[in-house]
């Protein structure tokens, strides 16, 4: 204390000087009408930057909760999209001629599982929709699976994650393809096999369904590369990162191959 | 508008506790502000040489800070000159920014500082020499 008094007598003359300035600042800015307007013109300007810097940072914060209320208004929107949807035509895209057709019909899912080796998922969309056997299924990320039996309403699907499908795929950028098997292990990975050794193959590259079975269209998206493994003998088992995230498949596609029909009538 | 009030300041006697400095230069100015009806500018700026007074003795003389009290007894008019015109520059340069009280167009703020002060030092020169050196020439 007896310190800060000490301060306090030795600097008196700068406290006092500042003292005064300040005063006469005050009085400055508090008895002429010019001063105080420039004054609050610049305090109004600065408490503007400052509030737009607050409100930026409280937006922010608030993202969560705007977040909620687009999710909730997107479902109510989807909603009436799908009555839309039911009331005009379960066909939402056609392209390519009568030789390779494809007939693309909207889905939704009902029912999945993940965590079989065996795994399956219902669909909400059947015989009478014309969804027969052996009709293959997209999401918006790529390949989901390929149809097995079909009631009046509803189809059964193996997903790509079912250790039993065995899916023709292959590499993007060098048009080598094998059989896409999953391995019964997680989710995310499914592996591509009887990829020749001398293949130049790069983690990231992207493999695409090959197109030479009448049930899969070709280059849709199946995943990218995530590990190549060169221990085996003749050939290199590729670790597939799968594009289509399956604990949340809910809009498909089901594809249907105008021409399946005639190509396998020609090929027995 | 000229100044001739900053003289009082400049020419106080070399005794003063400084302490006392800012408030004489402060009252001074208060007294100017009531007249010209600008409360608080001059009063700002004359605190501010007359808190720059004893640095300003200090630089103008050359000498060392220990001796600062006998700077005024120094009969040298050049020196007095070049004392008043940087304490004079300081004057003008607080007064004339708080009253303009933006550095917008700060140009033509700068120019009306230098001419302010040419004129200032002019008639203070003339005041001095004039009025006060002469009378206490004849007194001493």
């Amino acid at each position: 204390m007896r310190e800060i008094i000490k301060l306090i007598v030795k600097n008196q003359f700068t406290i006092v000087f500042v003292l005064l300035e300040v005063l006469a600042f005050l009085l400055v800015i508090g008895q002429n009408n010019y001063q105080k307007n420039i004054f609050a013109g610049e305090c109004a300007s600065l408490s503007g930057v400052l509030s737009d810097k607050i409100s930026s940072v409280n937006e922010y914060l608030s993202l969560k909760h705007e977040n909620d209320a687009l999710i909730a208004e997107n479902v109510l929107l989807r909603n009436k999209l799908e009555l839309f949807g039911d009331t005009a035509s379960s066909v939402v895209q056609t392209h390519g001629s009568t030789l390779s057709g494809y007939i693309f019909h909207s889905a939704k899912t009902i029912n999945i599982s993940i965590n079989k080796s065996r795994n399956s998922i219902t669909l909400n969309k059947g015989l009478s929709d014309g969804i027969r056997p052996d009709m293959s299924v997209c999401s918006p990320d790529g390949v989901v699976g390929i149809v097995t039996k079909c009631s009046e309403h509803f189809c059964k699907v193996m997903p790509v994650i079912n250790t039993d499908l065995k899916l023709s795929a292959r590499l993007k950028n060098s048009d080598y393809y094998g059989p896409l098997q999953w391995d019964g292990g997680s989710v995310d990975y499914s592996y591509l096999n009887d990829i020749p050794r001398h293949v130049v193959v790069h983690k990231g590259d992207t493999i695409v369904t090959s197109g030479l079975s009448p049930i899969f269209p070709k280059d849709i998206m199946v995943g990218v590369v995530d590990e190549i493994d060169r221990n085996t003998a003749n050939f290199v088992v590729i670790k597939v990162k799968l594009s289509v995230d399956f604990r949340k498949v809910i809009n498909v596609m089901i594809v249907e191959n105008t021409n399946k029909f005639e190509i396998e009538q020609l090929e027995n | 508008m000229v100044s001739l009030f900053p003289l009082i300041i400049y020419i106080l006697p070399s005794g003063i506790k400084f302490t006392f400095l800012p408030i004489i230069g402060f009252i001074l100015g208060l007294l100017v502000d009531i007249s010209t009806n600008t409360i608080g500018v001059h009063a700002a700026a004359t605190t501010m040489i007359a808190w720059m007074r004893p640095r300003m003795l200090v630089i103008t003389s050359g000498q060392q800070m220990n001796i600062y009290k006998d700077v005024q007894k120094l009969d040298d008019s050049f020196w007095f000159f070049r004392y008043i015109s940087f304490s004079t520059l300081i004057f003008n340069f607080a007064l004339l920014i708080i009253e303009v009280f933006s550095f917008n167009d700060f140009h033509y703020t700068l120019l009306r500082i230098l001419l302010s002060t040419v004129a200032d030092i002019t008639i203070i020169e003339l005041y001095y020499f004039l009025f006060i050196k002469t009378v206490k020439n004849s007194i001493s």
